[in-house]
């Protein structure tokens, strides 16, 4: 059998089985009715990067407000201190 | 009538906050425009009780601070650092003095000519004292400090000098 002979052997037409398209379109439409099971791991995902958005920003809002608390009463016992120092001096 | 009726109304809000300690303590834009460093710190009740839990408490200076800073109600500060002297015009202090009704006292004045002028109010509520503001002024600085709540004054004179108060975080127009 040459080449030739055996390609058109190999890629004759033939007929698919009986009921084959019917099963396809079947097997597709039960494939779309299959409720999506992606949507709720989106969903997760999506929630969990806004909850960590969300903290990251509360912690650096947070974490400012620390230093600003300690910077205030830094300038604020300056201020005091440096009153009461005067104060005493006088009162010597 | 119309006006004195609009002048009430205006007049109630700053008299309420001077009430409970809060004073408006911003100054005019173009004078903060040519500060060469800032400090503006706006901090009230919610935010203080917030920021307290980030300070550690062991016996370390953060603890005092964290111990003082949980019955306020409110720190604000506004603190400025001029190039030249005669930068700000010292009258606007003026303005600071005139929200101060009948409820504060003024308790402490100093007036020196080698380093600033501070002036301290408190509002004295029983035998504590429910706000402070703080008036320095220097050639060069400005400073005006509003504690909203109780604070002791010799504790918070304490904190001067302790370690672990960060140096002031000035913004600097230089950088």
């Amino acid at each position: 059998m040459n080449i030739e002979s055996e390609l058109s052997h190999l890629l004759r037409r033939t007929e698919p089985p009986p009921g084959f398209a019917e099963r396809v379109l079947t097997r597709i439409d039960v494939e779309r009715r299959r409720p999506r099971r992606r949507g709720p791991a989106r969903a997760l995902a999506a929630a969990a990067l806004i909850a960590i958005a969300l903290g990251g920003w509360g912690l650096h809002v947070t974490l400012r407000a620390r230093d600003e608390v300690m910077t205030a009463m830094r300038i604020a016992s300056q201020k005091v201190a440096h009153a009461q120092r005067e104060v005493r001096g006088v009162s010597r | 009538m119309r006006h004195i009726f609009i002048s009430l109304l205006l007049a109630i809000p700053a008299a309420a906050s001077a009430q409970s300690g809060r004073i408006n303590i911003d100054i005019p834009p173009s004078l903060a425009a040519k500060a060469a460093e800032s400090v503006d710190v706006n901090l009230d009740g919610a935010m203080l009780r917030l920021a307290a839990k980030f300070l550690s408490d062991d016996e370390s200076e953060e603890h005092n601070v964290r111990e003082m800073v949980r019955k306020l109600d409110g720190i604000y500060v506004r603190s400025y650092e001029f190039d030249e002297e005669g930068a700000y015009d010292r009258s606007f202090l003026a303005n600071i003095r005139a929200q101060l009704g009948s409820d504060w006292k003024r308790i402490v004045t100093v007036q020196s000519r080698r380093s600033d002028n501070v002036e301290i109010y408190a509002q004295p509520r029983g035998e504590t004292i429910a706000g402070l503001v703080i008036l320095s002024a220097e050639p060069r600085e400005l400073t005006i400090v509003n504690i909203v709540g109780p604070i002791d004054l010799d504790k918070l004179a304490s904190l001067e000098g302790q370690f672990g108060i960060p140096r002031m975080t000035r913004r600097s127009k230089h950088e």
